[in-house]
């Protein structure tokens, strides 16, 4: 008895919890098919009409901002994931001389915090003529993630089992073949978490491409969005819709690479 | 060829192979993250536009930034965020060792993925739509306050100097961070099982078995989680950026923000003034790191 | 005739780059019959026909309003006209500083647009950067569309005089932007659209026309449980701050100093070195009368408004949720189209009397004295002659009278150049004979116009948090240190007054030296006079300013 209310205690617990998590995006749906009035004197009412056309409104205007965002988030995430993939290897299981104190390189900057950064950061994108176009995202934000998932990957290459790896050697595989058909298979789990990971913060940064992606027309959806919320006053049904519509494109990578994300984790032991 | 100098070559190629291997992250590390910081802190004894004034002007920035009265306001305002975010790491920390303890796998996945649902909705969303639920003459909260003939209990909550930091803070509930949560439940899951039987046949209350095993064995990932929320605690502003621009008055002005502000957007923009209190930041952010890491000591 | 248009823009564009073309001795004379052709399509050869121009150009006016439309109806004219020109007009709102934000990134990487629009102020501060052209030159010839006059300058509202106040602003003392609308004529002063039906309501039967009626009017709507003004911790702020300061004790800075230097051109020196110099001082009577002002007025704002920008605000004005709400003539449209449940009108800003405080000059700042803002072109533009070519010859466009009478009516906004009628709904936008401060003789609030946080500064004081000597002290602390900067920077040999008078010196020796228009001369004369007249004024206080 006591046994299934504890048991009980604690998926009601972590029900309760989840129904909150998605209270915004309840509030999101629910908003997005109504007008302004219907919103303002009627938050919680859902009986109608029914505005469906604020999505066609919406989608005309976010639809160029998805791309863009999946554009530098994408581009982010696969030479991030290469990059840290290669140094998690090279520093987990390589050999050569100051190995130990680039390794230190990087992972001190994990500890250096990055707001000293953004207008140095901002002049060097500048100086590189890099402004207004997706490798300002791109580039920096695969410089921050390096740190944080350089450390990860080769506690995870440090993990595994060294047999595995010598039993290669004898195969006589290059170092590169070995990284990318036996390290690569065996961390697969970790390299989707770590590139859906720089994916969403890409994705979700706000003041980078604020001060960096200039045009109109490269604008990520974090950026777009807050432009539109300013241009279109009032107008909360469309710019809810338009919430909604810039969520789906993660909502659909995660149902793709949910398994790996939830336990990308578990094969390592991430900590100081 | 003799064996030996075979050996030798190859031995040497195994040498360069490892830099290969290492090179591109050293590279993006030096020129994104190293540079600009090394950048900023040159520039910070400078007046600088980015573009035809650059005066040198020595301690001038930091004399001037540590006698401004909004700095410090914005340093105490910082102080509060970091407070709040520390203890706000708890419900994360709760909600992993709950989740771990469900041992049915499937539920434990499904509960997972909930856990993971705030990634996925951009922050900016959440904070506009916050913007929107607060405003106390059309707002959602104020309306349902109203609905319950509560009118008495309505506020002006971003209007409210008193009462903004505390709207702000609300706006992460419930304050579950996903990767954090993967991490400790990773942590959790690695150790060795016969520790829980141990506990189990100890009859340990559910409490006192998280104080006495689980929390003492996620030290190294508390810390890992800890380094990044003292981080963004003392350099964020994106949420103070989007929601209020640091109002009413500057009671939620942080330092971040300060720099923001002193760099973009205004008429006085001095670059180099924002790169000398990016340098204060990154000192105190640094400071608080190893202070940190030092009380608390990790198992090895 | 035509020839002599064409070689006269060639001459335009090369004045800037050193290239010299000699100039027709009877172009002015000639320019009339020119230009007269203007709307006729012949006048595309005033520009290179035989190439393709994509142009840039950035406004804070979007789609939806009236001023989106008039502007891309009016670049449609002329793309129509001149079917190798294709005009793109970039939108990006002004909320949160969005847009200088944006210019300020846009400049640094020159990836800014050929033309944008800018108040005077930020026109100044790029002007400052050079990011700006300075445009003396070009507006000293003939409009290819405005035979009105021999110079397009004279053929703007108020001519010449009405941009003294923008050229004061920049280092060089140069026009640097083009206006195209809301030109002289337009009160300094926006005013408060208002609900009618609350009006009504609350028995208010006669619009008030005194800071002290518009109070009454106030509390009678408050005595209703309806918020009387619907209110901003952002612009709103920032107009209230001024538009209180404006109408006070005028003259009190100018006449600090002597009377040579008190000229509209330097005005913002003039109020820069009473500050550093410690003349005007941290508890000036003044802007504490127009802090106190603000402080009764602020009791009929709506609850939590320092925490709203100006669009939230607006959104409450337009839910009939309170009754008056500041605005200019740009949103005009916007609510006539949005409005739903009430009526509008306009009223003007009020005239603050003698019975509110003892300083009042019971007078409005003069009358359409002076432009305000307009399009600054892209110092870049140098690089490609005939893209500046065409970018100039838009600009004559859009400045013609038949344009700017379509423009200013669909827009709802005063036009800036002569002989164009104006639509009734511009009324309450319009100077009237109380508008009398003479424009260098404006008490223009100094301490919150150098101040850094000046609005937030004020948020505290108007929601009880700082008392008046605080709030007066932190503004003073904030203006000293900016105003000190801008003394150094104003005295540096590099960056300064002394290299800006270098500059000026080896144009007017070019000009010399080229045979170059007499008025062209004469302009780089009064701005090199006036550059010397304010090295002199900044050298006489260099001390006393450290």
């Amino acid at each position: 008895m006591m046994k299934n209310t504890a048991e009980f205690g604690k998926h009601l617990f972590l029900i309760v919890l989840g129904l909150l998590l998605l209270y915004p995006l309840i509030l999101m749906l629910q908003m997005s098919v109504k007008n302004t009035e219907q919103i303002v004197y009627d938050f919680f009412g859902l009986s109608g009409p029914f505005h469906l056309e604020n999505y066609a409104r919406a989608w005309e205007e976010v639809s160029p901002m998805i791309w863009n965002s999946v554009v530098m988030a994408g581009g982010s995430a696969m030479i991030s994931v290469f990059v840290s993939g290669l140094a998690g290897y090279g520093f987990g299981k390589l050999k050569f001389v100051g190995k130990e104190p680039l390794y230190w390189l990087i992972f001190a900057k994990m500890m250096l915090p990055g707001v000293l950064n953004l207008i140095p950061s901002f002049v060097l994108a500048w100086k590189l003529n890099l402004l207004n176009s997706y490798f300002a995202v791109i580039l920096f934000a695969v410089g921050g993630a390096q740190p944080f998932w350089v450390f990860v990957m080769r506690t995870f290459v440090q993990g595994q089992p060294k047999e595995l790896f010598e039993s290669a050697k004898v195969d006589g595989a290059g170092e590169f073949r070995t990284f990318l058909f036996l390290a690569v298979p065996l961390l697969r789990p970790v390299l989707t978490l770590s590139a859906l990971n720089v994916f969403i913060n890409v994705w979700n940064d706000y003041i980078w491409p604020l001060v960096t992606i200039q045009s109109f027309d490269k604008r990520p959806i974090t950026t777009g969005l807050a432009y539109l919320a300013t241009t279109h006053v009032g107008e909360y049904g469309p710019l809810m819709a338009g919430y909604v519509i810039a969520s789906v494109p993660l909502v659909i990578l995660f149902s793709l690479g949910m398994r790996q994300f939830v336990q990308g984790l578990t094969g390592g032991a991430v900590k100081l | 060829m003799s064996a030996l100098a075979a050996v030798t070559s190859k031995k040497k190629a195994a040498r360069f192979v490892g830099y290969a291997f290492v090179l591109p992250a050293v590279l993006f590390t030096a020129i994104f993250d190293y540079f600009p910081m090394l950048d900023g802190i040159w520039h910070s004894f400078y007046r600088w536009n980015g573009n035809n004034i650059e005066i040198f002007v020595g301690l001038g920035n930091f004399k001037e930034i540590l006698s401004d009265s909004v700095f410090w306001t914005s340093v105490r305002n910082m102080l509060f965020f970091l407070v709040c975010n520390i203890v706000l790491m708890l419900p994360t920390l709760v909600a992993s060792i709950v989740l771990f303890r469900i041992k049915h796998s499937r539920w434990q996945y499904a509960y997972r993925v909930l856990m993971c649902i705030p990634m996925f909705i951009p922050g900016i969303v959440i904070m506009l739509l916050w913007q929107f639920l607060y405003n106390p003459q059309y707002g959602f909260l104020n309306q349902l306050l109203a609905s319950w003939g509560l009118e008495n209990l309505q506020q002006l909550w971003l209007g409210d100097p008193a009462m903004v930091k505390w709207c702000l803070v609300f706006i992460g509930f419930p304050w579950i961070g996903s990767i954090a949560l993967l991490i400790y439940l990773a942590g959790l899951q690695n150790l060795d099982s016969s520790i829980w039987d141990a506990a189990a046949i100890d009859g340990a209350s559910p409490l006192q078995r998280a104080l006495s095993i689980e929390i003492p064995l996620l030290k190294g990932q508390f810390k890992l989680n800890l380094i990044s929320v003292l981080a963004g605690a003392v350099t964020g502003y994106n949420l103070q950026l989007v929601v209020t621009n640091g109002g009413p008055g500057f009671s939620t002005t942080v330092p971040g923000l300060y720099m923001y502000q002193h760099a973009f957007g205004s008429v006085n923009a001095d670059y180099g003034y924002a790169s000398a209190v990016g340098l204060l930041l990154f000192l105190i952010a640094l400071l608080i790191s190893l202070l940190s890491m030092k009380f608390i000591r990790s198992e090895e | 005739m035509l020839a002599a248009s064409l070689s006269l823009t060639v001459m335009l564009a090369g004045c800037s780059s050193n290239k010299t073309e000699e100039k027709s001795p009877s172009a002015s004379s000639t320019q009339p019959t020119a230009s007269s052709a203007s709307a006729s399509p012949t006048a595309s050869g005033s520009i290179p026909s035989d190439k393709e121009f994509k142009i840039k150009l950035m406004s804070w006016h979007g789609g939806e309003e009236q001023y989106g439309p008039a502007y891309n109806n009016a670049f449609e004219a002329y793309m129509k006209l001149h079917p190798n020109v294709k005009i793109e007009h970039l939108y990006q709102p002004n909320a949160n500083n969005g847009y200088t934000k944006l210019l300020d990134t846009q400049f640094v990487s020159h990836e800014a647009p050929d033309a944008m629009m800018l108040p005077n102020q930020d026109a100044a501060k790029y002007a400052n950067q050079d990011y700006l052209l300075t445009l003396d030159g070009y507006l000293q010839l003939p409009s290819a569309y405005n035979s009105d006059q021999a110079t397009w300058l004279d053929t703007f509202k108020g001519g010449e005089n009405s941009f003294s106040s923008a050229k004061s602003g920049n280092k060089y003392g140069a026009i640097i932007m083009i206006p195209v609308d809301g030109g002289p004529g337009s009160s300094p002063l926006i005013p408060f659209y208002y609900n009618k039906d609350i009006f009504d309501k609350a028995g208010i039967t006669e619009v008030p026309e005194t800071w002290a009626e518009l109070l009454e009017a106030c509390q009678k709507i408050k005595d209703l449980g309806i918020d009387p003004v619907a209110a901003d911790g952002n612009r709103f702020l920032q107009w209230m701050d001024a538009f209180s300061g404006y109408q006070l004790e005028p003259g009190h800075v100018a006449n600090l100093f002597d009377e040579k230097y008190r000229i509209k051109e330097m005005k913002v020196d003039l109020r820069r070195v009473a500050i550093a110099t410690g003349m005007y001082k941290a508890d000036d009577p003044v802007e504490a009368a127009s802090l106190d002002l603000m402080k009764e007025f602020s009791q009929y704002w709506q609850q939590g408004w320092a925490a709203i920008n100006e669009d939230q605000a607006k959104q409450i004005f337009l839910l009939g949720k309170a009754a008056i709400y500041m605005d200019g003539n740009w949103d005009y449209s916007y609510f006539e189209k949005n409005i739903k449940g009430f009526t509008f009108d306009v009223m003007p800003f009020p005239v603050i009397t003698k019975e509110t405080t003892p300083f009042a000059s019971e007078m409005l700042p003069v009358a359409g004295d002076q432009q305000s803002g307009g399009w600054g072109l892209n110092k870049d533009l140098e690089k490609d002659e005939e893209k500046l070519k065409v970018v100039l010859d838009i600009f004559q466009f859009l400045t013609s009278k038949e344009n700017q009478q379509t423009m200013s009516d669909e827009g709802v906004f005063v036009p800036v150049v002569n002989n164009v009628d104006v639509t009734s709904k511009i009324q309450a936008f319009i100077a009237t004979d109380k508008n009398k401060i003479a424009s260098n003789q404006l008490n223009e609030v100094p301490l919150f116009n150098e101040s850094t946080d000046g609005k937030a500064i004020l948020q505290l004081w108007l929601t009880g948090q700082a008392d008046k000597a605080a709030t007066m002290n932190k503004l003073h602390e904030q203006a000293v240190n900016n105003v000190k900067k801008k003394i150094v920077e104003a005295l540096d040999n590099e960056v300064g007054v002394p290299s800006q008078i270098k500059t000026l010196e080896a144009q007017l020796e070019e000009l010399n030296s080229t045979n170059a228009p007499e008025n062209v001369k004469k302009a780089t004369e009064d701005s090199l006079a006036v550059a010397k007249l304010k090295l002199e004024f900044y050298q006489q206080f260099a001390d006393a300013a450290k």
